[in-house]
């Protein structure tokens, strides 16, 4: 898997870098402004670049370059997979990256490079064109939903496996996760969809951003 | 008539030369009077605007210039500040309280001026001249008050200029002092416009103090997300990988940790810097002078301090002093090329006594910077540590003052008002 990556701290950067490429991925070019992640796309388009991580605050104002460059290579290439990483995350950021309506969205705390295993996991997913919800986004979402909510009615047990799945996990994931049978996380996600009146057709990406979606909402 | 005593006799030269100042400035008075006379219909005819009309800018000078005069006479009685340059337009109401002052500093003051001048000058120049009235010749006789062609009458003559003396003696003091009231009265804008002034300077300085604030809370969260906050992910990053090397049994792990353990030791000391930008410890460990001195021995460039007319001021006062000098110093080091530096930290009495605290001095505490470096400094407006100085500045209705000549050297005097 071929990767760019932006970030402005250089520490930071060469430990990605290490990171990305000590997990097997190559990485195309490490760089340290939006602008030079577009240009180097750009140059490595042809070639192939399979996604990018980039950092969302960025030279020269120091705001949300890092995001807008993100949509600007979505634009470029619909679907482009781009996993975004901050500091604090928002949900409206969140809602930005996803209103393409395609996958291969990853938003995460910069935290989360801690726990390599996870954090390359997400990676990988975000390549696939899966998505990858920072938990804190999740939360975020869950915390603002109002008083005679449906999710309201969901036991603790369904808000965590909902929490997982918004976040982009597999079932596989989820049940290893929160230790569960994989026919016992179906039943779950088969409970909690039908009490939320979500089509329980959905499956994999399409049933993330469906469950976003409703999240969002 | 009382005692002669020396303290009445200066202050009466001082009121005799001020009143001589003002007849002696008359001629520039009374040309500037017809020159207005014949600019102001064109002004008028331009639409109100005169900037940069010559002639009212220089009314507005002669009138600073009396302004000064009359302030220093009557001390008592001044209680603000003419701005230093002429309005712009004719509609100003310090341009018309100008023109008002003008006429009437080109009539009424010049008359009493010289009359008195002339009383003072009487009993002198009488005493003086008249014993001689025996030198002219019979069918040109001296004459001073009247013609002297006896003793007699030249004793008469010094006589009467002894009575005109004694009149001066009492009237100079109470018409130069009337004068000079007047010439306040007229010059300064009277106190509800003072008000208005104060009141729009404290709305902009309250503008600037939000601005600062809000600038120094985004410079803090900058410094936090780009120092420690960074390192820290570096080293949960840097352990993260190091766990993962050894929990699949490679043995490669120490160089991870051990750049772990830097990224850490990077974290710890910009949080120290971070805490130290928010409040140095040392200034309310050791007060402005000592935090100051170990400001200025950290300076790269040879530099010296003077902290003798300083004292003790506000601890938010002290802290902008402190954090000015911390600029300008590094301000001095990255550009100047200046090979010494020389700082002074003190406090002065305002020279402007605000209308709304009248007689009470202010106290400003003055940080100057100078060096010898080769000058050329600009402030840049946003952006440049200048900005930084400008905007702490602000906050406190302080003033900064930028001299730096190409070639050099160049002082940064800036002024922080300690009763803000």
């Amino acid at each position: 898997m071929r990767i760019l990556i932006a970030e402005d701290d250089a520490l930071l950067r060469a430990g990605l870098t290490l990171l990305a490429e000590s997990e097997g991925f190559t990485v195309v070019e490490a760089v340290d402004n939006a602008d030079d992640l577009l240009t180097a796309y750009d140059a490595h388009r042809e070639e192939g670049v399979d996604g990018a991580v980039l950092d969302v605050r960025m030279p020269p104002t120091f705001t949300n370059e890092g995001l807008r460059a993100a949509l600007e290579l979505r634009e470029r290439q619909p679907g482009f997979p781009v996993l975004v990483l901050s500091a604090h995350v928002e949900d409206q950021y969140a809602g930005r990256l996803l209103s393409g309506g395609s996958g291969g969205v990853g938003y995460l705390l910069k935290d989360r490079v801690g726990d390599v295993g996870q954090f390359v996991d997400a990676l990988r997913r975000v390549l696939d064109g899966g998505t990858a919800m920072d938990p804190e986004v999740i939360a975020q979402l869950l915390s603002r939903r109002s008083g005679n909510d449906p999710i309201r009615s969901l036991t603790p047990r369904e808000r965590e496996v909902l929490s997982l799945v918004a976040e982009g996990r597999s079932n596989a994931d989820i049940s290893r996760e929160l230790v569960l049978s994989d026919t016992g996380v179906s039943k779950h996600i088969g409970n909690i969809f039908s009490k939320l009146g979500l089509s329980t057709s959905d499956s994999g990406h399409r049933r993330v951003l469906a469950t976003l979606t409703y999240l969002r909402s | 008539m009382t005692v002669t005593t020396p303290p009445a006799l200066r202050r009466r030269g001082r009121d005799l030369r001020y009143l001589a100042v003002e007849a002696a400035s008359w001629p520039a008075s009374m040309a500037l009077l017809v020159a207005s006379v014949l600019v102001l219909p064109l002004a008028v005819l331009a639409g109100g605007r005169t900037g940069g009309s010559p002639t009212l800018d220089l009314v507005h000078r002669l009138a600073l210039r009396a302004h000064d005069a009359a302030g220093r006479l009557a001390a008592d009685r001044r209680t603000t500040e003419l701005p230093k340059e002429a309005a712009a337009s004719l509609g100003a109401p310090q341009t018309r309280r100008n023109l008002g002052w003008l006429v009437l500093h080109a009539t009424v003051v010049f008359g009493l001026s010289l009359l008195l001048v002339a009383l003072s000058v009487a009993p002198v120049l009488y005493s003086l001249v008249a014993p001689w009235w025996w030198l002219f010749p019979d069918d040109a006789p001296m004459s001073l008050a009247f013609e002297i062609t006896s003793w007699r009458r030249a004793g008469a003559t010094v006589a009467l200029g002894l009575l005109y003396g004694a009149l001066a003696w009492v009237l100079v003091p109470w018409t130069s002092r009337r004068i000079a009231w007047g010439t306040l009265g007229i010059l300064e804008p009277p106190r509800s416009e003072v008000l208005a002034q104060r009141v729009d300077a404290l709305s902009v300085s309250r503008a600037a103090a939000l601005d600062a604030h809000a600038a120094e809370l985004r410079r803090i969260e900058r410094e936090l997300h780009d120092g420690a906050q960074n390192r820290l992910v570096s080293v949960v990053m840097m352990l993260g990988m190091a766990r993962r090397a050894l929990e699949s049994g490679a043995t490669n792990a120490l160089p991870l940790l051990e750049r772990a353990q830097d990224a850490a030791g990077d974290a710890l000391s910009g949080l120290r810097t971070a805490v130290h930008d928010i409040y140095p410890p040392v200034l309310d460990e050791l007060g402005l002078g000592d935090a100051a001195s170990s400001l200025t021995s950290r300076s790269t460039i040879p530099c010296t301090l003077d902290v003798r007319g300083l004292r003790r001021a506000p601890a938010a006062v002290e802290s902008a002093a402190y954090f000015v000098l911390a600029e300008a110093l590094t301000n001095a080091m990255k550009h100047s090329g200046a090979s010494r530096i020389d700082v002074s930290l003190r406090t002065e009495q305002s020279v402007i006594e605000q209308g709304v605290t009248e007689g009470a001095a202010e106290q400003v505490l003055v940080v100057e910077v100078r060096d010898d470096g080769h000058g050329g400094a600009v402030d840049h407006g946003t952006g440049s540590g200048l900005a930084g100085i400008r905007r702490r500045a602000a906050a406190f209705e302080g003033d900064l003052q930028l001299i730096s000549p190409a070639g050099g050297p160049t002082m940064v005097r800036v002024e922080l008002p300690c009763g803000f």
